[in-house]
């Protein structure tokens, strides 16, 4: 028995034997002298069996995600029928006399590295489809799983990362447990793995860490993993995951039902998007609004700027998914760690206190009013609210204000609809905001809190640099006064004020939320449930008396202590 | 033979869907099909290999030039019209 350290991401005990999914790596070895009639038998049968695993991920995300999104995986079909990839192959293996894997390897890299020589970005990525396709095939004819749709036993999944195709056909009654080698708890597959409860670690080199068969246990909530356990370990596994089960069935009891203290004060829990891809997740959640729509996805991974058309039709489709509530869209925040080649924004010393968000778009003013209009016609069809990232003086505010009247007149010139008392916030992200966050106040409907860029911005610190990211803290009484003083700013002008960093679903940090008067939450939906049943569970009263108390912290420690003796 | 010039409108060029629909409607004809940049006849494409077509990178906008040869090659011809008509929809 032995141990390995990990990171945790999605909650849930994990208890089965490693199968290993290779997909990334081609390792066909040559072996010459073969047989070619029987190789290029070999080469065909695996071939015809990829195209059948294929249709299977084909007519999976027709089902899961959407049509357009399925149409990819026709085309990897057609790549397999190829006539051009077949005969050289064919004349490979004659010309060689090796085996049906190698030559394969080799005809796809030939292929790949003409795509990769391409100067047009968007071939350039095709080159990764041909590599998914032979390496499937190439995986097939060696015997390695290549598919979490080709196990049909109860297993742990371990992989270097999970491509969209694999995590759309993760088959929850199979796969008790993933653990990649990259990825964290924003990542897609972490969001899906969070939502089907599959419970999920990373572990550097997991791949060469643990082999096919191991027996393994793991919390997705601590991280570690437990390699061929004995039988006291298991037990005490055993214990958790009834505990585990019990709380899910705490939190599904209150599915439906409005978000509410002890003594009634009511919460809102609402969204954060990232990928419209997850809109389905939403609605099926407790969610009945969107309180973060980030916009980012749209202008990544992309050759060429995306029109108005085309984004009109993204705001549409969630606005008119989201019929109940609203949606609040925040406009592009690109720069800093988000980077796209559409925009030419320079190597910086320091990105994140560079050109990034509202300071890009307000020198990208077209960029800036087709998104803009988009948003305003789009708000024709349901409720949006407008937000705009990286506020640091009204000056931007105003400014922004006055590009998005402009685009308003032009689409009145035009007789487009819109909703005209379409309400515009802001994000509160840096200390300028804070400070500045009476007269903000006055300029803007609502306020959203940025936590995870407000920390690293109060604190001066740089979460990835390890020698400081301890510095980095929710909980450090700075952030909590900082909180405290922007809610009282939105009160005093009567504007509402909601968190969308990761610290709105901070447990420990719920009544002091409630405490200083913030009852708009905006999260990933996985996380809706157990905020849910916490707040159920508090009182109003609880957390004023909270707040006071750390009104008096001083330091993360006084705080994490305060919190404590008032959670008794 | 016959030879007809077409000017590509598909947003993102040639890329993987445009290309295997093209592909399928050519592999539906037995005549011979060639695809040329228009005015470099010097490198020839194959209509009927979707990896073929691929790698002629052809983005928006540019001329393309389709040689069809052999029994079917004014139906063939006709088919690859109506994808490039209806701008690779459907």
């Amino acid at each position: 028995m032995h141990t390995i350290i990990g990171i945790p991401i999605a909650k849930g005990i994990a208890h089965g034997p490693v199968r290993i999914i290779h997909d990334t790596s081609m390792e066909a070895v040559e072996r010459l002298g073969c047989n070619t009639d029987e190789e290029i038998q070999i080469f065909h049968d695996a071939r015809n069996k990829a195209i059948g695993e294929i249709e299977t991920i084909r007519l999976n995300t027709m089902k899961n995600i959407g049509e357009q999104e399925s149409k990819i995986f026709e085309a990897h079909q057609s790549i397999l029928e190829d006539p051009e990839l077949i005969s050289q192959v064919e004349a490979y293996i004659l010309d060689k006399r090796c085996c049906a894997e190698w030559a394969l390897s080799l005809v796809g890299n030939r292929f790949r590295a003409i795509f990769e020589a391409m100067d047009n970005a968007y071939m350039k990525e095709r080159a990764i489809d041909i590599k998914d396709i032979t390496c499937r095939v190439v995986n097939l004819i060696m015997g390695h799983y290549s598919d979490v749709g080709s196990i049909n036993e109860p297993y742990v999944l371990v992989a270097h990362d999970l491509t969209p195709s694999q995590t759309s056909t993760l088959e929850t009654k199979y796969v008790k447990g993933i653990i990649t080698e990259v990825g964290g708890k924003t990542a897609h597959s972490a969001i899906i793995a969070t939502l089907l409860k599959i419970p999920y670690v990373v572990i550097e080199k997991g791949t060469t860490l643990l082999k096919d068969g191991d027996e393994v246990v793991f919390d997705g909530r601590e991280g570690s993993v437990i390699v061929d356990p004995d039988q006291i370990y298991l037990d005490a596994y055993y214990v958790k995951e009834k505990q585990l089960v019990q709380e899910e069935e705490k939190y599904a009891s209150l599915r439906g039902k409005v978000c509410k203290t002890q003594d009634n004060m009511e919460v809102e829990l609402i969204a954060n998007i990232s990928q419209i891809k997850d809109l389905d997740f939403i609605v099926k959640s407790d969610a009945k609004s969107v309180g973060l729509f980030r916009t980012e996805f749209i202008f990544m991974d992309q050759e060429r700027l995306p029109t108005e058309d085309e984004q009109y039709e993204i705001y549409k489709k969630i606005t008119t998914a989201m019929s109940e509530g609203y949606v609040t869209i925040r406009t592009l925040d690109i720069g800093g760690d988000k980077e796209s080649p559409l925009f030419d924004i320079p190597k910086e010393d320091n990105p994140f206190l560079g050109y990034r968000g509202i300071r890009l778009c307000l020198e990208e003013v077209e960029i800036f009013k087709t998104q803009l209009r988009a948003i305003l016609r789009a708000s024709a069809h349901g409720q949006i609210k407008i937000m705009f990232p990286m506020i640091a003086s009204l000056t931007e505010i105003r400014k922004a204000k006055d590009i998005l009247k402009i685009c308003k007149k032009e689409l009145e010139a035009v007789d487009v609809a819109y909703d005209s008392n379409i309400e515009v916030g802001i994000m509160i992200e840096t200390p300028a905001a804070v400070v500045m966050a009476d007269l903000f106040a006055k300029e803007v409907d609502f306020f959203s809190i940025g936590t995870n860029d407000l920390i690293q911005y109060t604190m001066a610190v740089d979460r990835s640099n390890l020698k400081i990211s301890a510095l980095y803290s929710q909980y450090d009484p700075a952030v909590l006064r900082s909180m405290k003083v922007i809610a009282e700013a939105a009160k005093k002008e009567n504007i509402s004020v909601s968190i969308c960093g990761e610290a709105a679903a901070d447990i420990k940090l719920l009544p002091y939320w409630l405490g200083i008067g913030i009852s708009k939450l905006s999260m990933s939906v996985a996380l809706i449930p157990e905020v849910k049943w916490t707040i159920s569970q508090m009182t109003s009263t609880k957390g004023i008396e909270v707040a006071k108390a750390l009104n008096k912290a001083g330091d993360v420690r006084e705080v994490l202590e305060g919190l404590e003796l008032t959670a008794l | 033979m016959v030879k007809k010039d077409f000017v590509l409108e598909a947003e993102e060029g040639l890329h993987a869907r445009p290309a295997s629909m093209l592909a399928k409607v050519a592999m539906k004809f037995t005549c011979d099909i060639k695809l040329m940049k228009s005015g470099k006849a010097d490198k020839v494409f194959q209509p009927k290999s979707i990896l073929s077509l691929m790698s002629v990178g052809a983005a928006k906008g540019e001329r393309l030039t389709f040689v069809a040869e052999g029994d079917d090659e004014v139906q063939a011809m006709e088919s690859i019209s109506q994808l490039f008509t209806s701008n690779f929809q459907g």
